[in-house]
């Protein structure tokens, strides 16, 4: 399969703060990855450097072949990005805002792309409806289907089941699932492990800005990350 | 149509959307223009000044007050719901954000100036002979000029902690060359004795215009990324 993620050593500074070291990353094309760690762990960092929203300080990064830092916009055509706010105009409808994003993304056959989404995400009865009266959980859906629109082969998200209720965390869950299924590559962060880790492939751990542990999804176990970071220590001790 | 003038529709398209259905833009611009049209007619009595004395200076205080606050309004809108990060991880075409927001910003800001030019043109007693085009041709070039610096501005502004108090520090001193040309000139239209000097007022503006609007084209990614 292709690599869509490739990430060398990877660094960001911030001044002189740290908050990522050194990070290396694959991730083919239908997997899914979930970055686990405390605040400040660098998992935000991360999914802003693959996001292009924030460059390397260190190391080298590559998207579906491409290095971010020499053809920003062609890796941006393959990117999809989630985050917990939703990078929607309140003042728009539905449609409005997919149409507005379809066009920065260069979308062809916009009217039908943004049928289907909508269909896809459930919205489209309220597809004439502003953004301001959506329930948080329609937003987020509202949300996926913004990053969906060009097909992305990578999708970024930071925290989105943020603000749900359980409902809508399956629900997006479900959506995800069926994003992978279709091939693209996720990295995600989030504190909701239980609607990510039945279909996520890895698991990432992060501490302090580094990678401590990557595990696979299924033996993960319930300790949480915190459990499995001392284990990583404990580890690390008996053999030094 | 092509990508490049499809994101400067969708940009333009959906400022006017918004602020149709909001009108917080246009209601910031022309309240604020009025009431410093109101603060200069209670300072200077248009019945005792001669208007090439005042008028100048009314009109574009107001424009230039009014059009920053609406620039800040217009750009932490932008940052709603953080979709600035939805535009930066677009492959859109940096220069036609910049044109398309650049043409938004200016169709507000011309409403809202007409509206407040009808008030000065009340309280100052200006009638046709006044509104002479080499005056429209100032307003036109001080209000692009000053738009298309402020759009980037108020970006900026948008980036760092003061955010609003930003605006004004870093905008005005670098729209001063234009600022002083287009009063200038307005002073000269308003003068009765004459126009001497009006071309090279509007010449400088015009250049001023020219600069800073490929400038702005050229460095708004730089500005949106960063």
């Amino acid at each position: 399969m292709d690599a869509v993620v490739e990430a060398r050593g990877v660094s960001r500074r911030y001044g002189r703060f740290w908050a990522l070291r050194g990070l290396d990353l694959d991730l083919r094309a239908g997997e899914a990855v979930a970055l686990l760690g405390a605040n400040g762990a660098g998992k935000s960092t991360l999914l802003s450097t693959l996001a292009t929203l924030a460059r390397p300080s260190e190391g080298t990064l590559k998207i579906a072949g491409v290095d971010p830092r020499k053809d920003p916009a062609k890796v941006r055509r393959d990117l999809g990005y989630v985050a917990h706010h939703t990078l929607l105009d309140d003042a728009l409808d539905a449609r409005e805002n997919l149409r507005y994003y379809g066009a920065l993304f260069g979308v062809t056959d916009l009217d039908a792309r943004v049928d289907q989404r909508l269909a896809e995400v459930g919205l489209s009865d309220r597809a004439r409806d502003r953004v301001e009266g959506f329930s948080r959980g329609m937003r987020q859906r509202l949300s996926l289907a913004r990053a969906l629109l060009h097909d992305p082969k990578l999708m970024v998200l930071d925290e989105p089941f943020t603000g749900l209720d359980a409902p809508g965390c399956r629900d997006l869950a479900d959506h995800l699932r069926k994003e992978k299924a279709r091939g693209a590559a996720m990295v995600l962060a989030t504190h909701q492990l239980d609607y990510v880790l039945q279909w996520a492939d890895r698991v990432v751990i992060l501490h302090l800005g580094r990678k401590v542990d990557e595990l696979p999804a299924n033996t993960y176990d319930d300790r949480g990350w915190a459990g499995h970071l001392t284990d990583v220590a404990a580890a690390r001790e008996a053999v030094s | 149509m092509n990508s490049f003038w499809r994101v400067v529709g969708a940009v333009l398209a959906r400022d006017v959307r918004a602020e149709w259905r909001r009108k917080d833009i246009f209601t910031t611009i022309v309240m604020f223009g009025l009431l410093t049209v109101m603060v200069f007619v209670f300072a200077f009595d248009p019945a005792r000044h001669e208007r090439a004395d005042v008028v100048p200076g009314t009109l574009w205080a107001s424009f230039l007050f009014a059009g920053i606050l609406g620039l800040n309004r217009s750009a932490s809108r932008d940052s709603q719901d953080d979709q600035i990060s939805g535009v930066v991880t677009s492959p859109a075409d940096r220069g036609a954000l910049y044109l398309g927001k650049t043409l938004s910003n200016l169709l507000f800001m011309v409403i809202g100036e007409a509206i407040v030019l009808v008030a000065v043109a009340f309280f100052f007693d200006l009638d046709g002979r006044h509104l002479a085009p080499e005056f429209f041709a100032l307003l036109v070039l001080g209000t692009l000029g000053f738009i298309g610096v402020g759009t980037i501005f108020a970006l900026v502004s948008q980036k760092t902690r003061m955010q609003e108090v930003m605006t004004p520090i870093l905008l005005l001193p670098v729209i001063l060359p234009l600022l002083r040309a287009v009063i200038e000139g307005t002073k000269i239209v308003f003068d009765p004795t004459g126009n001497d000097g009006l071309g090279s007022w509007i010449q400088l503006a015009a250049g001023y215009d020219v600069i800073f609007l490929i400038a702005g084209f050229l460095l708004y990614g730089f500005v949106l990324e960063d």
